[in-house]
């Protein structure tokens, strides 16, 4: 082997080196990103819960603000869930989100009458059973996405 | 062939909200009964448009569009060929779907 086949055998090494490692930065910056949108969803829930427990349970509660709030909150977490879907057609997380925005907007939502009290209670607690399981779908999700010893 | 376009948010309302008349003044009911069905009885083709509200509540979606079949007697074949939904928001869109065929299965039990 000449002094010349070693060298270019030093530049193919470096070069199958730069693609892998440039490779595995870009899946570590996709990964980094849809760990981002999927905490995005989770605080978009987070505010959903809450604008939800004052609409159907506090006295005090200005509702059409609250009312407000739950129509910006689901439109933020169709808005990422289409996201995600768009960005791998196996991430389906919109059973568990129907149900969630069914439960909120369903009824007498928004209704002239709409009355805020105990006897909401369980429409709280469905949706607090709800989101949990609509996290861990997301979670599940992320975790067969991105084969996380890899990373790691 | 006839064409309406509805667009929610100019023509109705841009805080539809709602499931009776009794819910409030821009309810599913009223929009079904004043808007939605006699522009699907009177036209070969119906667009609508729900962007530009602050959001729809499924009681409100399920009333208007559900209602169709529950309380106007159409069949969901008729809707499919004559009906179409524009939104940015798939759930919106997904649901209005869903509502649709889940009253003509109850229809048709």
């Amino acid at each position: 082997m000449t002094t010349c086949d070693v060298a270019a055998v030093g530049w193919v090494i470096a070069l199958i080196g730069f693609i892998v490692n440039n490779r595995f930065s870009n899946q570590r910056e996709t990964r980094k990103e849809i760990r981002a949108k999927l905490d995005h969803l989770n605080k978009s829930l987070d505010s959903l819960l809450e604008a939800s427990r004052n609409y159907y349970l506090d006295d005090a509660a200005i509702l059409s603000k609250e009312s407000i709030r739950i129509h910006e909150a689901i439109n933020s977490c169709d808005r990422i869930i289409q996201e995600l879907s768009r960005f791998n057609k196996d991430c389906k997380l919109q059973p568990d989100f129907y149900i969630i925005y069914d439960v909120v907007t369903g009824g007498k939502f928004e209704s002239a009458k709409h009355q805020p009290g105990e006897h909401n209670g369980p429409i709280c607690k469905r949706l607090s059973i709800q989101k949990e399981a609509l996290m861990q779908s997301a979670e599940d999700w992320f975790s067969a996405a991105f084969n996380q010893r890899a990373f790691t | 062939m006839s064409n309406k376009v509805i667009c929610i948010a100019k023509n109705y309302s841009d805080t539809p909200a709602g499931r009776y008349y009794s819910d409030g003044s821009f309810s599913g009911e009223r929009f079904r009964e004043e808007f939605l069905y006699p522009a699907l009885k009177d036209n070969e083709h119906v667009e609508i448009n729900l962007d530009g509200t602050l959001g729809l509540g499924s009681s409100f979606l399920e009333e208007a569009f559900g209602g169709l079949i529950r309380e106007k007697g159409m069949c969901l074949d008729d809707i499919k060929m004559k009906l179409e939904i524009i939104s940015q928001r798939a759930v919106y869109k997904n649901r209005i779907w869903e509502y649709l065929e889940e009253a003509q299965l109850e229809k048709d039990r």
